[in-house]
């Protein structure tokens, strides 16, 4: 099948570009998703959440948009529910788990690797409140 | 009318299978027709569509990535809103099918004129000859007289519109 010009068009595409459709389109995934999840599918419901039009709405969710971060976190809101998260360094390699123990409170710094959870340090601290903190 | 749907192998993955048709005895199929036209002003949209489509190869026609336009299941692929002075220039369409999220057929488009596809002179046959092949298979999927879970459901399927 001749398609040169398709070819050459995506072979072109500056990266930045390309991975900025990428991202569009999963966020666009992921709001339908909740869309389906939280409003039956129903972008009308949607619309009376956010006290906007249905045709905005539905301007929204139509195309890979330019969503403004103000966009995405009222959209966030009416959904109750993430759209995107941001990655911090400590996300990525290491978190922590605090225990209660009988006395006290255990505090454990652990990596998150292939070969499972490991743990790097233990601290332990007098009886002050109860929190459970999941990776 | 006749159109007869071949897969373009160059876009289908184990993931996602593209078609396009060919109308009657064309030399040349829709999609072919579509990639041969020049658009200078709307390079910025057909290098969204095009690469959209590059990446729905790897992850899924997730009916997200189409834009509804009209009753059928006829759909200008992902498109930036990019606004022109122009009233007369509602951007770059390019119509397709999604039966599935594995499943794409790609037709032919054009920069759409006016804000009904029918009433503009670029787009208008490219939506109703999407529309009428969108209408014909979706009849053939109720009459279960094809299957689209099956891997080259649509290859050198023919019908009449």
């Amino acid at each position: 099948m001749k398609l040169s010009k398709f070819n050459r068009i995506v072979n072109d595409t500056p990266v930045d570009l390309r991975e900025d459709i990428k991202f569009s389109m999963k966020v666009l995934e992921r709001i339908h998703e909740l869309l389906d999840l939280k409003f039956n599918g129903k972008q009308k419901l949607l619309a009376e959440k956010m006290g906007k039009s249905e045709a905005e709405i539905s301007k929204l969710l139509s195309g890979v948009q330019n969503f403004t971060t103000r966009t995405l976190m009222k959209l966030q809101i009416a959904f109750d529910a993430p759209i995107i998260a941001v990655c911090t360094e400590t996300d990525s390699v290491s978190t922590f788990v605090e225990v209660k123990m009988t006395h006290g409170m255990c505090h454990k710094s652990v990596t998150v690797g292939i070969s499972g959870i490991e743990e790097i340090s233990t601290s332990y601290k007098s009886f002050q409140t109860t929190k459970k903190i999941n990776p | 009318m006749y159109v007869s749907f071949e897969k373009i192998e160059e876009f289908s993955t184990n993931f996602v299978e593209f078609y396009t048709v060919r109308i009657d005895d064309d030399q040349l199929t829709e999609f072919e027709i579509f990639d041969g036209k020049d658009f200078p002003d709307h390079y910025q949209e057909l290098e969204i569509m095009y690469n959209a489509i590059d990446i729905m190869q790897k992850e899924g026609a997730h009916k997200a990535f189409f834009a509804f336009e009209g009753p059928a299941n006829a759909m200008p692929v992902v498109t930036k809103v990019i606004k022109y002075s122009n009233k007369t220039d509602f951007g770059l369409r390019l119509y397709c099918i999604r039966l599935t999220d594995s499943l794409v057929v790609l037709l032919n488009g054009d920069i759409k004129t006016k804000r009904n596809p029918v009433e503009c002179a670029n787009v208008s046959p490219h939506f109703t000859n999407a529309l009428r092949i969108a209408t014909a298979l979706d009849k053939m999927i109720f009459q279960k007289e094809i299957t689209l879970q099956k891997p080259n459901s649509l290859t050198d399927l023919e019908i009449e519109i």
